[in-house]
């Protein structure tokens, strides 16, 4: 029994981690700026494409896995510039919720429809990085070591990130920006509102690239991924609080094993599940399981 | 009551230009399948069909400012009854037991899932309805046996109405009176006391809740008004398109709904018909040419009117261009003022 439980925790790992990471891109980005984008699925798919093409393009059969973390990298870098673009662009020109709700899915069909026209409908797959890193065992159950690589990686970047937002003056001046904060305070005693909403921006991006990324070499860039991503990703915001990032890795645990129990036992409610759960959670604490009261 | 004082001619008060317009259009709606080819009539019956799901939308967003992606689902649910009697397992095509039924699906599932999804308003809403849509796409994906799964069901025979079989002109006609219906019962509603109590809701919570408003009764209706519009497009909308699959319950289907009301202008009665036309032609003229670029230039299109004239939409563009013309005919039906 035990065993089996494991067995699912473990094969539900690399969907835990990529909506650790893509859910927390969503949520810092309402908690900090106020600010409601569904633009952030669109570059999970940007990113997930671009890790492909360019793992292909740059390194072909002979992986060195150094090369495959320089092209994560880039892929970030690619997702940051592309929410920066898009909110220097367009974003901030929108003002109320709705508008932003509209306009960013829109957005993200536009990214959609633009993959579609660059790299087409068939789904690419660069399986080399996962292949190369081998297999371990954990108490009788083997487990591919990449599984435990992206969840390492992203258990480290929200560390890193609970650490820049909770111990440095910078982290300090997004707090004070935040929802729990008061910006316009903030913008009196000399916080740049411009630079930490861009920075925010900046920050958002590198996770939703990089969850894009990270996931490819399991499941390959597929056209129409984006829709399950932002299903999950969003979902786990719901479950586990905005802008908390405890919240953000319990709920996508919580999401992702019991998606990858569902997927076996009843693969018809596959993804009823995660929103019975978050129907569950509003009922019993509307605003999440480790969320504060905002005015959303 | 003799003299219309508004336009100072001397007509009966219930006969106004915009009854004029009404009947014109719906003459020429009626007289065009003569003249046009058989493509480009099924191209207007769409855009028809579109209408009462886009209202759904329109109804939303306009009196309780929600952003609704979940009418993907009621058009999906109804296709699929369709698609199950008239098509796989042949019970009926009586369009007079298809066109309730899904109604009252519609009613049941909007009843049930309004209590989920309505909970919350803003994003939560938003985003409950494209996870709904989303478990309704996978439980008919994965559905294989029962549904046909990816492949969907084709080859749906066209409908009869009182046991007569209708061609794809009689078609036309039932879609025309359905929707032009439903327009009509949509301008019943929002001059009734069911559309103030909803702007009340949306204006200010506590007050609405205070002067004795059930809210969350209320936003509940709203939810199942605009799924049962949905509910009887999607019957006919199976027979248009002559096959169903599970892409009707994508969330992207549903979002298109909402970029049709948008691209209409949610601010004016004739938004969502004006958005439907608009939506419906612009993916038809794109894809002849690109077809891979549709999504994107109507996306583009859908953003750039929210940025620049946010609710007004194409209506409110072409009401400015001609403004002078237009004010005779009345056309600028506010049903939202924007009090914030």
């Amino acid at each position: 029994m035990f065993s089996m439980g494991l067995r699912y925790i473990l094969n539900a790992l690399p969907v835990v981690s990529y909506v650790i990471l893509l859910s927390f891109s969503y949520s810092f980005l309402l908690y900090i700026c106020g600010r409601v984008s569904l633009t952030f699925a669109g570059i999970y798919l940007v990113g997930a494409y671009a890790t492909v093409s360019l793992s292909i393009a740059l390194m072909g059969n002979s992986l060195s896995f150094a090369g495959f973390m320089g092209i994560l990298l880039l892929a970030s870098l690619l997702g940051a510039a592309m929410l920066v673009a898009s909110y220097l662009c367009f974003e901030r020109f929108l003002k109320t919720d709705v508008h932003r709700m509209v306009a960013t899915s829109s957005l993200l069909l536009v990214f959609r429809g633009l993959v579609k026209v660059v790299w087409g409908t068939t789904p690419v797959t660069y399986s080399a990085p996962f292949l190369e890193l081998g297999v371990s065992e954990i108490a009788g159950n083997i487990v591919p070591n990449y599984y435990l690589f992206m969840l390492g990686l992203a258990l480290l970047l929200m560390l890193a990130l609970a650490y820049f937002l909770n111990r440095t003056s910078w982290g300090m001046r997004f707090r004070a920006s935040s929802l729990d904060g008061d910006r316009t305070m903030a913008q009196a005693c000399g916080v740049n509102q411009n630079l930490v909403t861009l920075m925010t921006f900046a920050i958002s991006g590198v996770l939703a690239g990089l969850a894009g990324g990270l996931y490819a070499p399991i499941a390959g860039a597929a056209y129409g991924s984006e829709a399950n991503a932002l299903l999950l990703a969003a979902l786990s915001v719901i479950i586990g609080g905005v802008g908390s990032i405890g919240g953000a890795v319990l709920a996508a645990f919580i999401v992702g094993i019991v998606r990858a129990v569902a997927a076996i036992k009843m693969p018809v409610l596959e993804l009823a599940v995660p929103f019975i759960i978050a129907s569950v959670t509003l009922m019993l604490r509307p605003f999440g399981i480790w969320g504060k009261e905002f005015r959303y | 009551m003799g003299a219309n004082t508004r336009t100072g001619r001397m007509m009966p008060s219930y006969i106004d230009d915009r009854l004029i317009a009404t009947i014109v259009l719906t003459a020429i709606a009626a007289v065009i399948p003569l003249f046009v080819s058989e493509y480009v009539r099924t191209l207007i019956q769409r855009c028809l069909l579109w209408i009462p799901p886009t209202f759904g939308v329109y109804i939303i967003y306009s009196l309780l400012r929600q952003v609704h992606f979940a009418q993907s689902i009621f058009i999906g649910l109804g296709s699929y009854i369709a698609a199950f009697l008239a098509g796989k397992y042949f019970v009926t095509s009586e369009l007079l037991i298809l066109l309730p039924l899904s109604l009252i699906v519609s009613i049941g599932v909007a009843y049930v899932l309004g209590i989920f999804i309505m909970r919350r308003t803003g994003f939560y809403f938003a985003i409950m309805g494209i996870a709904v849509t989303m478990a309704f796409w996978s439980l008919v994906y994965k559905m294989r046996q029962i549904t046909g799964g990816s492949d969907g069901i084709s080859d749906i025979k066209n409908p009869s109405l009182f046991g007569i079989q209708l061609g794809d002109q009689g078609l036309y006609y039932v879609s025309l009176v359905v929707s032009l219906g439903l327009i009509l019962l949509m301008r019943r509603i929002l001059h009734s006391p069911f559309s103030l109590q909803l702007r009340a809701i949306s204006g200010d919570l506590q007050k609405a809740e205070s002067i004795g408003i059930p809210v969350n009764g209320m936003r509940r209706l709203a939810f199942i008004v605009a799924g049962a519009n949905a509910g009887v497009a999607g019957v006919l909308l199976a027979f248009s398109y002559n096959y169903v699959g599970p892409t009707t319950f994508a969330w992207e289907f549903g979002a298109h709904f909402v970029q049709a009301a948008i691209i209409g202008g949610v601010n004016y009665f004739v938004g969502p018909i004006v958005g439907a036309f608009v939506f419906v032609g612009l993916e038809f003229l794109v894809s002849t040419w690109f077809p891979n670029l549709w999504e994107v230039v109507i996306g583009v299109i859908v953003a750039v009117i929210v940025v620049t004239v946010g609710e007004e939409g194409v209506t409110g563009i072409v009401k400015d261009l001609f403004g002078r013309t237009l004010k005779r005919a009345n056309l600028e039906e506010r049903t939202y003022s924007d009090g914030k």
